[in-house]
């Protein structure tokens, strides 16, 4: 066995089966992936904070746009949930995240690619059989989405923006797309 | 208590007007310009036109929490939260504090929603204004249901076309006998699927789906600036582009000189004078101080709210009313109404990708009633119209697809397809048993009376729903949608914050607590003139209503004044 595979095949025990490793290496692998958090988490687990960061940085990673974890997205998740959230809810949100972790450790998230990871993303919302994580997968990438759009990047650059500083003019109800390009941020 | 005659006459004024809302912003415009020296009492703060709008132009990214409360908000907005669109992080400072003033519900859920401070609800309205017509009037005293309205058609008439030219109304004249037209600024347009809906629906059913009458203005008017199209009205609009009282009629008021406007005081009842056989006056609690002062006048007009008004008048307790003021009847507090809604359709329709609309409408349209006309008998009273449009698509499900990055984003900047919702809007008759009364025991935290609602809708409006929501799928299979929805979310009373009819105008003192000029039976110098005045619900926003009633009442007293009548 290569060691790269040794170490996948390890980590995913440990992750999955959540017994906290001893070695350095292992947490590297594992509960962080490898890269600096760019933000302080107020209520999630360190743990649970890359994971949400990792997982937002697959959906909307940097493009000719800044991504989701450049735009503060994964920090947006955290204070909205814990703050707007009811207690029972964000239970779930945290049992949520640690089944969807869980789950992509076992398929060695941390040390797959970028391309390797939209893939698994992908393929867990086109799979038939486990529901119960495409669901969960649906519910954290609509938090991601959702954030993501009502910055100001996603919402003046990514989309056409209509917001308070735009003076529209007259409504006008039925003008070629053309015209307005792509989708209304409001 | 002893007052001396100075402070007696220092606090005496021709009229006083209680509430700022949409009704008693129109009272303080009418008597001020009347040459009535008035005061206006407000229980709120002051809000100043847009000088008191602090959220009306934040961005998205400039709100915390995506524009929501927090948990621990929303334990101060247990009630105003129910609507479930109303109250946000960006609109939070217009709602009351069901903590600060709570009530009860017995029979099923009464939703009161509030806002304490200068304008009222004027400022957060939906902005719709329809006329009633001629079979709203007459319905009660043909179908022998509650008692008959003591004006018609034709004594609201030319007030309608009064409030309408100070407003500014856009809308799109019709020509139907169940709507009648008002004087219009150009309507606001409709979009491409809408266009075509409201064709085939006239020509496949006859019936008519017009653009919504909204006090969005669409050419500037009366000072204000024409609409923006930011659809963010209820945040308070800085171009003035849609009636508001801060916008619209306090300014008229304050520009004649003749308006005090005394705010945070809250009226606690209205003083009778049992020698003089006339109201001359009112209490006030100041909010802050609980301190209480009496304020006289001539004339007093109620604004408060259908309930707040009523719950005035119920507290104001004498020999000649110990029921509550000008209770004679016992009908004071009977007979709450709303409209019920919150039944409908949705659908989809394929097509239209090469079209998209510019801006944000303020205002969806209009289906207008077309249910027991002429001939026509259901298996209930009355009608319903439906508040309805169609829209593309937007970012929100773009994670529909299993895309991310690149893809995604292309995903989430290329519109979706095309729904058309039609959210219809019944009239609630009266019924005696729907009502609010006082529990002297419980009280707020300003020492007033709490009120217990008993309310519920009934069989009538049951079978109506289940027409709402077929008759919407029906109208949308037949002008080709797709994949339609019907509806039937659940609907509690005072949900379509359209609540009236507490204190309800009639010929008869015997069963109704005001006459044909809003004045108290019993008490002509007290006109009532805001929602609960209400003898029937009619199915069209009430607003416009309670505002040519106002006007129409104004006028009567500055010219019964005038006579020596008053």
């Amino acid at each position: 066995m290569k060691r790269r595979e040794s170490i996948k095949a390890i980590s995913s025990f440990v992750c999955g089966s959540l017994i906290i490793p001893s070695s350095t290496l292992l947490i590297n692998s594992c509960t962080s992936p490898n890269q600096e958090l760019n933000w302080v988490p107020e209520f999630l687990e360190i743990e649970n904070a890359f994971f949400l960061t990792e997982l937002s940085n697959t959906v909307l990673p940097n493009t000719e746009f800044p991504g989701a974890v450049a735009l503060g997205v994964p920090e947006e998740i955290e204070k909205y949930v814990f703050n707007v959230y009811d207690e029972d809810d964000i239970s779930k949100f945290t049992e949520d995240l640690n089944s969807l972790k869980t789950y992509l450790f076992e398929n060695s998230y941390y040390d797959l690619t970028l391309s390797e990871k939209t893939s698994l993303l992908n393929s867990i919302q086109k799979m038939k059989r486990n529901k119960k994580i495409r669901k969960i997968y649906m519910s954290f990438k609509k938090l991601i989405i959702e954030s993501y759009f009502l910055t100001e990047v996603g919402a003046t650059q990514v989309l056409r923006y209509n917001g308070p500083s735009v003076v529209l003019g007259d409504y006008r109800g039925c003008v070629p797309f053309g015209e307005i390009g792509k989708t209304w941020a409001i | 208590m002893n007052i001396n005659s100075d402070s007696r006459k220092k606090n005496t004024y021709d009229a006083i007007v209680v509430g700022t809302g949409i009704s008693g912003g129109w009272a303080a415009k009418e008597l001020t310009e009347g040459g009535l020296k008035t005061l206006v009492l407000e229980r709120g703060r002051d809000v100043k036109h847009v000088k008191d709008y602090p959220t009306m132009n934040k961005h998205s990214w400039e709100l915390p929490y995506r524009d929501q409360l927090t948990a621990n908000e929303r334990k101060d907005y247990k009630v105003q939260l129910r609507p479930g669109y109303t109250l946000k992080q960006s609109t939070k400072h217009w709602w009351v504090k069901d903590t600060e003033q709570p009530y009860n519900e017995k029979k099923g859920s009464f939703d009161w929603i509030r806002g304490y401070h200068v304008g009222g609800k004027s400022i957060m309205w939906s902005r719709h204004v329809y006329r009633w017509s001629k079979i709203d009037f007459e319905a009660n005293a043909k179908e022998g249901v509650g008692i008959d309205w003591p004006i018609r058609y034709k004594d609201i008439d030319k007030w309608y076309g009064y409030v309408e030219n100070f407003i500014g109304v856009s809308g799109r004249k019709e020509g139907l006998s169940q709507l009648p037209d008002g004087n219009f600024l150009p309507p606001l347009d409709m979009n491409c699927v809408e266009k075509d809906f409201k064709k085939n629906l006239f020509d496949k059913l006859g019936r008519t789906y017009t653009s919504g009458r909204v006090t969005n203005i669409t050419k500037n008017h009366n000072g204000r600036g024409k609409c923006q199209s930011r659809n963010l009205c209820i945040r308070g609009c800085p171009y003035g582009a849609y009636f508001s009282s801060n916008s619209s009629t306090l300014p008229a008021a304050e520009a004649t000189g003749n308006m005090t406007l005394k705010t945070d005081s809250i009226v606690h009842s209205i003083i009778y004078d049992d020698e003089k056989n006339k109201a001359t006056g009112v209490r006030v609690l100041d909010s802050e101080t609980l301190e209480m002062t009496e304020y006289y006048a001539r004339i007093i007009f109620l604004n408060a709210s259908t309930i707040n008004s009523t719950l005035i008048m119920l507290n104001s307790k004498s020999r000649r009313f110990p029921n509550g003021f000008g209770n004679d009847s016992g009908e004071l507090g009977h007979n709450i109404m709303d409209h019920h809604f919150k039944a409908g359709a949705r659908a989809q329709i394929d097509g239209y990708e090469d079209y998209y609309y510019h801006g944000n409408r303020p205002a969806n349209g209009y289906l207008a009633r077309f249910r027991n006309l002429g001939n026509e008998k259901m298996n209930y009273l009355r009608g319903f119209g439906y508040q309805g449009g169609a829209i593309r698509g937007g970012w929100a499900n773009s994670g529909e697809a299993a895309f991310t990055g690149e893809n995604l984003l292309k995903s989430a900047s290329t519109p979706g397809g095309w729904t058309m919702n039609l959210l219809g809007f019944g009239e609630i008759l009266p019924y005696h048993d729907n009502r609010m009364y006082l529990d002297n025991d419980k009280l707020d935290k300003w020492g007033m009376p709490t009120v217990i609602f008993e309310t519920q809708i009934k069989e009538n409006e049951k079978k109506m729903r289940e027409d709402m929501k077929n008759s919407a799928a029906e109208m949308l299979e037949k002008c080709g949608f797709k994949n339609i929805k019907g509806y039937d979310n659940k609907y509690s009373m005072g949900n379509g914050i359209h609540e009236m009819g507490t204190a309800r105008m009639g010929k008869d003192p015997k069963t109704s607590i005001l006459n044909k000029w809003n004045q108290v039976h019993s008490a002509k110098n007290v006109f009532v003139t805001d929602g609960a005045c209400m003898t029937s619900a009619s199915c069209v926003n009430p607003s416009i209503t309670y505002m040519a009633l106002t006007a129409r009442a104004a006028n009567y007293a500055i010219d019964e004044l005038k006579k020596r009548n008053l």
